[in-house]
């Protein structure tokens, strides 16, 4: 239990720590990479772990102008400022749940195809 | 095992359509993958939100280190070894802080929207480019000798900007980058010179020649003169004509005549803009009472503490950002120069140094001619004739792109030796000569007057200014006070007039020069001891009749400023302020008497005795608090219709013309049974003015309580009905400032009306004391950035009326408490 969550922890600072350097693709490459690693860990890690990363982003921003961004962006997007913040964390959640789902089926098959050739 | 492939399929969907929207735009919505980066997307806006402590910057040639301290105003004080060492850093910390602004502003006058925000601006752009907005631009850089001062300017300032925009990496984009999915575009020399074209457009662009065809063929030659004068018949000019009263030539309007033939409808550019963007040539909302701008100032003889006093109060379309922004130029024993700029442009354009004070109105001169020309193809021509030969039109072909870079629309645009041709809906080619596409070296004569010691000399300096034409006004510490309508303004041939569309074919209808700087409308330190100016005619044409323009304002703003200027003999920076914002009505003083005059005559009308009741239960003052100037307004709106029905059809080929100037109807109302006021939709009665005056009271009331209900149920308070909107350029609601309650209504010194988008935009008082002090206020902040605190920091200030006190160091260790942020630029080795 201590190791599943400290390898969310991890994912996540990576995620966030990938984001910060090379952009949103971060999500994907970190989801991709763990899912790689640890094989068939199951991708709601993944669903987790990245809006984890990116929560931890937007929680370093200063809180006065974040709050005031956040309300001018949701009028702009005609979003409640919750659904706004619920978008950005949803999105950041779903591409690495679907990243991670991906690979892990990919991997899957290729260990099962590996096996039938044996 | 089916269900777990399921799921993979639903995942693999799922990701190849986030993917679809995470990298490229699907219809209004961004590119979700960089837009939503809370590291590198749209939230990093947040994170520049605030001025950090410290920064530093490098600009290319810059010649030695810039200090830049920001104080707690967020006004940048930039202190440089040279002119132009200032002029870069002022480019780099405007950039910093306005660059969508700077962008849009300059696409605008270049006729290049379309390229930066997609095909739907493409009528805004093919407007600025057929106006020759950018032609002129481009030949006027062209022009400028490489070792002129104007030239320098607009290099320096380039370099300071771009030195800001080449630093920018995703995460330092300002806000609507991220939402268009945009970078910012490099600065050019000449996109300064775009810039200030695009304000040409704003302040000089006039459609008299149009206005008058259309009343012409509504109501013939005689009358159409009458009602679009070339003399304004209330007299307040802002040369003093040595009264001490407004003159009043009132005379009988003549009776609408017989209607003549026009020969087809002049284009005109405005009736194309569609409602897209706040600033960029969008006239929707604009009111005739609402532009415009007073300027005023004392004379120390007339000051309470023996200093000369100077009010400063443009009147332009309020955004968001604002059109201004605030900043302090100091190079030691060379220039100390603090006001408002225009972000784009190269220096201070309203202000003061430690000497003097100086700020502009709008001249509403007639600067733009149109000539209906006779060319050698319908469709397409090449050539055009003058004087029975034929002479070649100067082609430049057009092209238009969309943001993705795809050609659009192509075009070619032609010239006359007088300007752009272009075609109107029936056909007629006509040319128009406008001043404002021949200007000459403002930045310099701007630049020289920044660095003059009085009055006299600062005139002086600014005297190769040429458009658009402004009221200058100027104070100096010596207590001098002048004023002179500076600009270029043609001499035309024949009657001199330029509101008559005039034959393309001959020569004789050119321009034969301009008014020498010495003859223009001008006074220095008059008898009466102060000086204003409002939008009015300059000179009384009692004094000089030559033609300067027509169918001016009614001198409502002047003829207030001159009442409590003529009553005050002490006056105090602190009543120059409330002046400001005086909610007194001289129109509301001299109509609301003939509503109540009216009313006497029916007394059997129960609505009208209640209407009429009500009204004179209002001070005729545009408190917040007032509960009756609602009936007032709505009293004057429900009035034109009526007294102009003969105005109100468009003739064939024509726009319907202007409503006339409420100087108009004042002078109606000295002839009860004139044929204006008789409504030709009731065939069978012939109304008089007090029966059309009490017919508009009573509709009034019918609106008013439809809408806001009963008298004195709260609804009619001003202050829930008359607002400021204060929209961003994008005319993004959630990013604009509306519905701001302001002091002020039609024709108040405060003005606000029609929807409120256009009022006060820079209000300064400047006393040029033993040491100079200054107040200003501007709607908005310094900072474009939504999510700074500095974005509408000054907001309620401004709508309260009150003014916030200019700190003016004189060197850049006097900060102490009041330093926000410090900046420091170096040159790039």
């Amino acid at each position: 239990m201590t190791g599943r969550l400290a390898g969310i922890v991890l994912a996540a600072a990576l995620t966030a720590a990938g984001t910060w350097l090379v952009g949103w693709w971060a999500v994907i490459a970190v989801a991709a990479a763990w899912q790689l690693l640890s094989r068939e860990g199951p991708a709601w890690r993944a669903a987790v772990a990245a809006p984890l990363g990116w929560g931890l982003l937007l929680a370093l921003i200063p809180l006065a102008p974040l709050g005031r961004l956040t309300e001018r962006l949701a009028g702009v997007l005609r979003l409640p400022a919750w659904a706004l913040v619920l978008l950005v964390l949803g999105y950041a959640s779903l591409l690495g749940w679907s990243t991670a789902r991906v690979v892990g089926a990919f991997t899957h098959s290729g260990v099962r195809g590996s096996s039938s050739r044996r | 095992m089916m269900r777990r492939r399921l799921g993979d399929a639903l995942a693999g969907a799922i990701l190849l359509g986030l993917l679809a929207l995470s990298i490229r735009r699907t219809g209004p919505l961004p590119a979700l993958g960089p837009f939503l980066d809370p590291a590198n997307g749209v939230w990093s806006v947040a994170r520049q939100a605030e001025l950090p402590p410290s920064a530093d910057g490098r600009i290319p040639g810059l010649r030695g280190p810039v200090r830049v301290r920001y104080d707690v105003r967020g006004v940048p004080h930039i202190f440089a070894a040279s002119e132009t060492d200032a002029i870069r850093a002022l480019g780099y910390v405007v950039a910093r802080d306005r660059l969508l602004q700077m962008e849009l502003q300059w696409r605008a006058g270049a006729g290049r929207l379309a390229e930066f925000a997609g095909r739907a601006l493409l009528p805004i752009d093919r407007e600025a480019r057929q106006l020759g907005l950018a032609d002129a631009a481009d030949r006027r850089i062209a022009s400028l000798a490489p070792d002129s001062r104007g030239r320098h300017l607009l290099e320096a300032f380039s370099d300071g900007v771009n030195a800001w925009i080449d630093q920018l990496g995703p995460r330092d984009l300002p806000l609507e980058y991220h939402l268009l999915g945009r970078r910012p575009a490099r600065w050019a020399p000449v996109s300064s010179l775009y810039l200030l074209g695009r304000m040409g457009w704003t302040l000089a662009l006039s459609d008299l020649e149009e206005n008058h065809e259309a009343a012409r063929a509504l109501v013939g030659e005689a009358a159409a003169d009458a009602l679009y004068p070339v003399n304004s018949p209330i007299q307040e000019p802002i040369q003093p004509n040595g009264q001490r009263a407004p003159r009043e030539d009132f005379r009988p309007l003549p009776p609408p005549g017989r209607a003549e033939v026009a020969a087809g409808r002049p284009a005109h550019p405005r009736e194309h803009l569609p409602a897209l963007l706040a600033g960029l040539g969008n006239d929707a909302g604009r009111s005739l009472d609402a532009l415009g701008s007073n300027n005023w100032a004392v004379a120390p003889a007339r000051t309470r503490d023996g200093h000369a006093l100077l009010a400063g109060d443009p009147h332009l379309e309020l955004s968001l950002p604002s059109i201004w922004y605030e900043a302090h130029l100091v190079v030691p024993d060379s220039l100390d120069v603090y006001g408002v700029t225009i972000p784009g442009a190269p220096g201070i354009t309203i202000g003061f140094t430690r000497d003097l004070a100086w700020t502009f109105t709008n001249a509403e001169a007639d600067v733009l001619d149109r000539y209906e020309e006779v060319v050698n193809d319908s469709v397409a021509p090449t050539r055009y004739r003058v004087d029975g030969r034929w002479r070649p039109l100067r082609l430049v072909p057009q092209s238009f792109r969309d943001a993705a870079g795809a050609l659009v629309a192509v075009d070619t645009m032609r010239y006359t030796h007088r300007g752009p041709l272009s075609r109107d809906g029936s056909g007629r080619w006509q040319s128009m000569r406008w001043t404002v596409l021949e200007s000459g070296d403002e930045l310099e004569a701007f630049a020289r007057a920044a660095r003059a010691r009085t009055a006299p000399a600062w005139l002086d300096s600014i005297a190769a200014y040429r458009a658009p034409a402004q009221n200058m006004l100027v104070v100096d510490r010596a207590g001098t006070i002048a004023i002179r309508t500076t600009g270029r303004f043609p001499l035309r041939p024949g009657s001199g007039r330029g509101d008559l569309v005039q034959r393309g074919d001959t020569s004789a209808s050119d321009w034969t020069g301009d008014w020498p700087v010495a003859t223009l409308p001008q006074a220095i330190n008059p008898l009466q001891g102060y000086l204003a100016s409002a939008n009015q005619q300059p000179v009384d044409p009692r004094v000089d009749a030559r033609y300067l323009g027509a169918n001016w304002y009614t001198p409502a703003r002047a003829l207030r400023i001159n009442e409590l200027l003529r009553a005050d003999s002490a006056v105090t920076p602190d009543a120059m302020r409330r002046y400001q914002t005086d909610p007194g009505s001289p129109l509301a003083d001299r109509l609301v008497p003939a509503f109540l005059h009216a009313a006497r005559r029916f007394p059997a009308r129960d609505s009208l005795q209640r209407a009429a009741a009500l009204l004179a239960q209002w001070d005729r003052r545009y408190t917040r608090e007032n509960q009756r100037a609602v009936l007032y307004e709505e009293a004057i709106r429900q009035l034109a219709p009526l007294l102009w029905d003969e105005l109100r059809s468009a003739p064939a080929g024509l726009s319907a013309p202007a409503t006339p100037g409420t100087a108009i109807v004042l002078q109606l109302l000295r002839d009860s049974s004139s044929r204006w006021w008789d409504d030709r939709r009731t065939a069978d009665v012939v109304e008089d003015r007090d029966a059309i005056l009490a017919d508009a009271l009573v509709r009034a009331l019918v609106q008013v309580v439809h809408r806001h209900g009963d008298p004195d149920a709260g609804g009619w308070r001003w202050e829930k009905i008359r607002h400021a909107n204060i929209y961003h350029l994008l005319r993004l609601r959630s990013l604009s400032a509306l519905d701001v309650p302001v002091q002020g209504g039609m024709s108040t010194l405060n003005p606000s009306s029609g929807d409120g988008s256009f009022g006060p935009s820079w209000r300064m008082v400047v006393e040029l004391g033993p040491e100079v002090r200054g107040w200003g206020i501007y709607p908005g902040g310094q900072s474009g950035n939504p999510a700074s605190s500095r974005y509408l920091d000054r907001l309620d200030t401004w709508s309260e009326g009150r003014l916030d006190s200019l700190f003016v160091p004189k060197t850049a260790d006097e900060f102490g408490a009041r330093s926000r942020s410090e900046l420091h630029l170096e040159p790039v080795r």
